[in-house]
């Protein structure tokens, strides 16, 4: 069963007009001044065991995949220099999209049809936003419209895999035997060191957006679960001040939010299964990765499978989400709900 | 004369082959403050620098450390015109007119990629003056400067994408900046005839580009510059000045929208050995070249591995008494 979400494009029409146009204002893209492939992709990422980390401490965020029970992470301090890995796990094939400007991160599949591709950064952005090309057809995507918005693959949706992002403290106790995204990335690079100054945590963006919002400050994190082109955001502290779980609706569909402020991580999930139930969920005792109960016996982990209980093995159907700052999310969706 | 009009000519086609005007910065740029090589011309006549620049910025430093890193290169190519006119004894005035070739070249996973981006830069105008009569201080001579820059290089050249290309890729600055410059030539130094000490120190204060972008505002980062260095004159054919000079850099990080833009500014020195040929009075060819010694930068930058700068001086008196200074 594919456990991404979207059509990567066979049978998924694109838009009108030529491949030359933007479906965003092309006046609003800015080169961001590396240039193309100026920040190198990693196309043959190494990994290695986490008992064998030592470039990272405990607050440095990473980003997890699991593929099955192939579990890997990806450092933010690797991707802040190169954004983009392109990787094959046992059953996929995946890119890691992340943007250190925006603070977002996503999985992107890299299967289109029967043709198999790779990302690039393009050196390009859009509200401050990534926006990867792939090498197939050299199409520009945005990171946070998902989808291609200019070249041959306009208006194509990926299949998208999310991500699960937080500290290397919590990712290292969740899953001890999991790989880690390595330093030996084929690049001379000061790992090390964060290219973007002091930018985490001042008040100022390099590049212009569309649009802002002021009811959270810019660059708090934020979940934000994206459909249809809406969006909602989430907190850490409303996440903290319901007990660590929110069960709300958005575009018609019912949401579970889950995770917790101390252990850095915030999931969302769709409280409807693929068969049509619905779940009715409550925080879990068990450590983490558990992270849910249900009302049938089933305990759920951090990225929506059943790790016991009846429906073992099954996971809860997933929207398209991202932590990252509070300003990306208002810049792409003005009418995000919060 | 032939030499000369070898030399002459090849340089002219260097200095026209790029078209435009333009200044761009980044971690190497275009070599206005440094190379305000004219001290002050004197009474009644005209002197006339035409130099090229030829700066290759191929090393990628993390703070100090030089990375092995080869997949982005820059280079700044520049063709200069420098026109010095002596107002009296003390007082000349200068205009400094760029032309600047910027090329980046990305090993991209397709193959190479390169962007180029070519014109007149911001012309820049000083008012001299110096310090210590000829008369009174034969064997000194000390000659300060202040003036504008003029935003006269475009800054919104665009890529093979149509998008406008960065900041420092820009012929322009977009900016009035102010200049000061101070010049000092100690003849007959440790009493030594032939040995001379020479000092230049350049401030550049940079205004803002209120229209970066169309939307957003960008200021290069204020520069200062200092060269100390010997130069020895020996009589071969011609006669010929070596040197060697010891130039700090120092530039402030640049602001976009009134933040810092990261990884831009540092402290830079070189080493800059150079030859100057006399030919005769009216003219003198000069050749030198930039190697970095220290590199202190903030963040991780691509910066000069090394510049050569060749140059041709013309002195032209309206006086017959004028004599040539440099």
């Amino acid at each position: 069963m594919d456990d991404g979400i979207g059509n990567n494009g066979s049978g998924m029409p694109g838009e009108e007009g030529t491949s030359a146009e933007w479906l965003i204002p092309e006046n609003e893209v800015r080169d961001g001044g590396p240039g193309k492939d100026g920040i190198p992709a990693i196309d043959n990422p190494k990994f290695i065991r986490v008992n064998e980390v030592n470039f990272l401490n405990d607050n440095d965020l990473v980003l997890g995949y699991a593929d099955g029970n192939e579990v890997r992470a990806y450092p933010h301090k690797i991707l802040d220099w190169h954004e983009i890995v392109n990787d094959d796990t046992p059953n996929h094939s995946i890119a890691v999209i992340y943007c250190p400007l925006t603070g977002t991160g996503i999985g992107w599949d890299r299967m289109f049809g029967d043709n198999k591709t790779t990302f690039g950064v393009s050196g390009l952005l859009y509200n401050s936003n990534i926006i990867p090309y792939d090498r197939a057809t050299d199409s520009n995507w945005s990171q946070l419209l998902l989808k291609s918005v200019n070249g041959d693959l306009k208006g194509t949706q990926p299949i998208i895999h999310n991500l699960v992002e937080t500290t290397w403290k919590t990712w290292k106790t969740m899953y001890p035997n999991s790989k880690v995204l390595s330093l030996s990335t084929g690049f001379n690079r000061n790992y090390g060191n964060y290219p973007y100054g002091s930018y985490k945590t001042n008040g100022t963006l390099l590049f212009p957006v569309s649009n802002s919002d002021s009811r959270v400050s810019l660059k708090e994190r934020v979940l934000a679960v994206i459909d249809n082109e809406k969006a909602k955001a989430f907190r850490f502290s409303q996440l903290d001040a319901n007990e660590d779980l929110i069960s709300t609706s958005f575009n018609n569909k019912n949401l579970v939010i889950a995770g917790s402020k101390s252990a850095n991580l915030m999931v969302a999930f769709n409280t409807k299964l693929a068969d049509g139930t619905v779940l009715e969920f409550q925080k879990t005792n068990s450590p983490l990765p558990a992270l849910l109960d249900d009302d049938e016996g089933n305990t759920w982990d951090v990225f929506g499978k059943a790790i016991a209980g009846p429906r073992e093995g099954q996971k809860l159907f997933p929207v398209p989400q991202m932590m990252g700052y509070w300003f990306s999310f208002t810049a792409f969706y003005p009418d995000i709900e919060l | 004369m032939v030499v000369l009009k070898c030399v002459v000519g090849f340089l002219f086609i260097l200095a026209l082959s790029w078209g435009g005007s333009a200044q761009t910065c980044c971690s190497g740029g275009v070599p206005l403050g440094g190379s305000l090589g004219l001290g002050s011309a004197d009474s009644k006549s005209l002197q006339v620098l035409v130099t090229y620049d030829y700066n290759a910025i191929h090393d990628l430093v993390s703070f100090s450390e030089k990375l092995d890193d080869d997949t982005r290169s820059r280079t700044t190519q520049s063709s200069i015109i420098e026109l010095n006119y002596g107002l009296d004894q003390r007082f000349s005035v200068a205009t400094v007119i760029p032309f600047i070739r910027q090329t980046r070249t990305i090993q991209a996973f397709s193959g190479e990629d390169f962007t180029s981006a070519q014109g007149l830069g911001d012309v820049v105008f000083l008012v001299k003056y110096r310090i210590l009569p000829f008369e009174k201080s034969p064997n000194f001579d000390w000659i300060v400067g202040a003036g504008p820059k003029f935003p006269t290089g475009r800054t919104d050249y665009r890529n093979n994408q149509r998008l406008t290309m960065a900041a420092d890729m820009q012929p322009g600055s977009g900016s009035f900046d102010g200049l000061f410059w101070s010049y000092f030539l100690k003849s007959r130094f440790l009493k030594n005839p032939n040995l001379g000490l020479l000092g230049v120190t350049t401030f550049r204060y940079s205004g803002e580009n209120k229209n970066y972008n169309t939307t957003q505002t960008y200021r290069f980062g204020n520069e200062f510059q200092a060269g100390l260095g010997i130069t020895y004159s020996l009589f071969l054919k011609w006669p010929v000045d070596v040197s060697t000079l010891i130039r700090y850099r120092s530039q402030s990080e640049d602001l976009i929208d009134g933040g810092v833009f990261p990884s831009s500014g540092g402290q830079w020195v070189y080493f800059i050995p150079g030859l100057n040929i006399n030919f005769s009075p009216a003219w003198s060819f000069r050749l030198s070249g930039d190697v970095p010694l220290y590199r202190k930068l903030d963040g991780t930058q691509l910066t000069t591995s090394y510049k050569l700068t060749a140059a041709v001086l013309f002195n032209i008196p309206f006086n017959r008494k004028s004599l040539f200074n440099n």
